[in-house]
């Protein structure tokens, strides 16, 4: 925090000694015209500067503020051309031709051109990190002219076009003489010690000084193709590890501007009483479950998930979700959140109904027994923490025991990677990494992605893998509909989650600053991160 | 002289510092809370397992004299409870860390030549590790639960009585009554518990006593750092580390449970130096 405070206090110092020296003695007002707008973000978590990396929020936030893609999402989750100026897909939905804009120019000045799509592309594969498997279907890009890219497939993917807003193009000249040894061959590291705390983009920031755990310092680039919206801010400080209760202490004082963390409900109580901030809704699909581990013991019977289920009390939770007159969450119905394909709002909500829990459980096999599951939760968002002391009284009446647990992060990760090493009920949040919902559902219930935080109900059948793979290859939306629908049926009645909510981040911000996602639904950019671009807010003085 | 003017001589030693009894008064307070919970609790069902959304976050009224959590839960009725689980936990280390570090430093002491090398680097080795860093590092390597948390505590612990007990002994070794029981053949065993160990016995009370206050507090601090009994379960230090979350706004949650502890280690505190003016003890 003292970075903070001590940036004030330099600001203020340049300020009071500009006015001296220009003359105009204690009054500071003419020399803060002169100041730059310097947009405070607070994070609560670490930032990673390496675009093909992350698949966090920082680091999203990050990619999309310091590189371009090909295509960009829009308010509503529509694509636009970006650094393509247009596309054509082959018949057999195999091959997709891009057109690059002429002009475009690295921050270092350098041409982007079809070899530095074609070295991003090739980077992010061979190194298989962050967003890597949205492109596991790509057989071989080629530049067929300084100003053509050409993408083939393995198979026909439908959610491709909607993958690429994940594909960040690097410099290639830049990150090649910056290469090191390592394990890529003729590549080095790929650039990776480099690009992790510099920038290579096109973006409309780029980088003054990164340190992935204290801050991100970005200056506005200009010269950007794409423009930027009317005072939008020129510098970019974000801070990262924030927490939630020095957001509290700060944010009335002026010195953050934004926040990007979880906001406990009585803390963001707290921000909209104070004069001057406000709190707005960060709206992408997405849901909160508690993940319910299908392979271990009792879970294991679907009976006894239902019974959970069935216990759970919707509408006390409902009534958690709602502070300040803000909703941090809206009912779902079943594994797809609303706004994308394949959400069906003719089926019924769950409701909570004791009886039924109760005549679940005595259907199953463990009918009689005893029962005690471990529950864990994700430490640093306790809101959480409230939701499972909840679940665990409305199981108290079924008769079942339930331990909780909180771990950070990192141990939630290693538990998932195995189904005798995740726990009973996991509470997990998964959302669309793109705007195809492909890119949520195939990560939790496609049994080759198994092992990682999205699926630890280690729910996985021939049937709903089928299905998943018959919609990456339709490209007709109404037969993909039709799909999703049938196969959200599918899941549902397995009862691999009980489906809490679908979440709404909160997020404060100072009213001289305008966020265009915040304050109006209608331009909210459906994708993680896709609120955040700084060349679309503005700040007034 | 008789028995009970002996006790009354040394009750008056005891009470000639008022603070000391004022610290004995916490403590009976703080015990008859713990041991009669159920009963002096407003909510003793908030101890449980219970929500109570439609009552989160009050501040302390005539219906919850210290307010509400943010679960809904009765603060005063969770530090009562809360009360039981630091007692408990100190107790339980105490009990360990004085058997394990009295047998320990008095085998060193009595016996000598490699075995006191030995035990004592050990010792030695232990009192070296800060040990805030020791505990969380054994707790660790298992689930956070009030078991493994004693079991950290008391392997951070019990150095420290293995010193003290060192110490007398050494001074104790050569004294008469040592080398007169030595003398008509009792064995070493008898001769460090029938002999020796009585004459620790109050150096270890007084010791007890400021620990009991210490061990709660490390204690606290464990569960402070997320490491402590899991939930429901009531313990001061999960409350207040729950609580700075939400300060200044909801600050009873952690002022409330933060007097709790005061209490009960002020308390600790207080009867350890009247115990050791009862009992005479030099520094």
């Amino acid at each position: 925090m003292s970075d903070i405070n001590l940036s004030r206090r330099q600001l203020l110092g340049t300020t009071a000694a500009f006015g001296l020296v220009s003359g105009f003695g204690i009054s500071a007002a003419p020399a803060l015209a002169q100041q730059k707008r310097v947009l405070r973000l607070a994070d609560g978590n670490i930032g990673q500067a390496d675009p093909h990396k992350p698949v966090d929020f920082p680091g999203s936030i990050l990619m999309f503020n310091l590189y371009d893609f090909l295509v960009r999402p829009l308010p509503g989750g529509e694509l636009q051309p970006s650094l393509a100026e247009s596309w054509t897909i082959s018949d057999d939905g195999k091959t997709y031709t891009f057109k690059l804009r002429d002009g475009v120019k690295f921050h270092d000045g350098t041409p982007l051109t079809a070899d530095d799509v074609v070295f991003s592309a090739n980077r992010m594969i061979t190194m298989k990190r962050g967003y890597a498997y949205l492109f596991s279907d790509i057989g071989k890009v080629e530049a067929a002219a300084p100003n053509t890219v050409v993408f083939t497939l393995k198979r026909p993917f439908a959610p491709f076009l909607a993958a690429l807003v994940r594909l960040a193009v690097v410099n290639k000249a830049l990150v090649t003489a910056n290469k090191k040894d390592g394990t890529f061959g003729e590549f080095g590291d790929y650039g990776e010690a480099f690009l992790g705390s510099a920038d290579a983009g096109s973006g409309p920031y780029k980088i003054v000084s990164h340190n992935p755990q204290v801050e991100t310092v970005m200056e506005i680039n200009k010269d950007y193709f794409g423009g930027f919206a009317e005072n939008a801010p020129e510098t970019i400080r974000s801070k990262f590890g924030v927490e939630a209760v020095a957001v509290r202490q700060l944010m009335p004082r002026r010195e953050i501007d934004l926040t990007r963390l979880p906001l406990p409900p009585e803390i963001v109580a707290a921000l909209s009483k104070s004069p001057g901030i406000s709190v707005g809704p960060d709206m992408k699909p997405g849901i909160f479950h508690f993940k319910l581990n299908t392979q271990k013991a009792p879970l294991d019977d679907v009976n006894v998930r239902k019974a959970i289920a069935l216990a759970f009390d919707y509408d006390q939770l409902y009534g958690l979700l709602e502070v300040a007159g803000q909703k941090q969450g809206l009912p779902v119905r079943g594994p797809i959140p609303a706004g994308v394909i394949g959400y069906d709002a003719d089926v019924p909500l769950i409701k909570r109904d004791v009886a039924a829990a109760k005549a679940a459980l005595a259907a199953s096999k463990y009918a009689g027994q005893d029962l005690s599951l471990d529950l864990v939760w994700f430490k640093s968002v306790a809101l959480q923490e409230k939701f499972a002391l909840l679940l665990q009284a409305n199981l108290a009446e079924l008769g079942i025991k339930v331990n909780i647990n909180s771990a950070p992060w990192p141990q939630i990760v290693e538990m998932a990677t195995k189904p005798e090493s995740s726990p009973h009920i996991c509470s997990v949040a998964t959302s669309l990494s793109t705007t195809d919902v492909d890119s949520m559902l195939w990560g939790e219930y496609h049994s080759s992605a198994a092992g990682t935080y999205l699926s630890m109900h280690w729910l996985h059948t021939p049937e709903i893998d089928a299905m998943l793979e018959k919609t990456r290859t339709v490209t007709d939306q109404h037969e993909r509909e039709k799909i999703y629908k049938e196969l959200a049926g599918t899941i549902r009645e397995q009862y691999p989650s009980v489906y809490l909510y679908q979440p709404i981040d909160l997020a404060a911000y100072q009213n001289y600053l305008r966020v265009p996602g915040l304050v109006d639904p209608k331009q909210s950019v459906p994708i993680m991160a896709g609120n955040y671009r700084y060349d679309r807010m503005s700040m007034t003085a | 002289m008789s028995q009970s003017s002996a006790r009354w001589r040394g009750w008056r030693r005891f009470a000639r510092n008022k603070l000391s009894v004022l610290g004995a008064v916490l403590i009976a307070i703080v015990f008859f809370c713990a041991i009669f919970a159920p009963y002096v609790a407003p909510y003793p069902e908030h101890a449980g397992v219970v929500v109570n959304f439609l009552d989160a976050n009050q501040p302390p009224s005539a219906k919850y004299w210290l307010g509400t959590d943010t679960v809904g839960r009765d603060v005063l009725s969770r530090i009562i409870f809360g009360f039981r689980n630091s007692l408990m936990l100190g107790a339980v280390v105490i009990a360990i860390s004085i058997t394990i570090g009295t047998a320990i430093g008095m085998a060193a002491a009595y016996l000598g030549g490699k075995t006191e090398l030995v035990l004592m680097r050990i010792t030695d080795i232990f009192l070296a590790i800060p040990s805030l860093v020791l505990a969380m590092a054994i707790l660790g390597l298992a689930k956070p639960s009030q078991l493994y948390a004693m079991i950290a505590m008391a392997t951070v612990w019990w150095p420290w009585h293995a010193r003290l007990v060192y110490g007398i002994v050494r001074s104790l070794k050569y004294e008469g009554f040592v080398v007169a029981a030595e003398v008509v053949g009792a064995s070493p065993l008898r001769v460090m518990f029938s002999e020796l160990l009585p004459n620790c016995a109050p150096n270890l009370f007084t010791k007890a006593s400021l620990d009991m206050g210490f061990v709660i507090l490390l204690g606290a601090s464990l569960s402070f750092l997320g490491m402590g009994a899991p939930p429901p379960t009531p313990d001061l230090g999960t409350m207040v580390s729950e609580g700075a979350q939400y300060l200044p706004d909801i600050w009873w949650l952690s002022v409330m449970a933060g007097m709790g502890i005061f209490i009960v280690v002020l308390g600790f505190n207080l009867v350890a130096d009247g115990l050791r003016d009862l009992f005479d003890i030099v520094g």
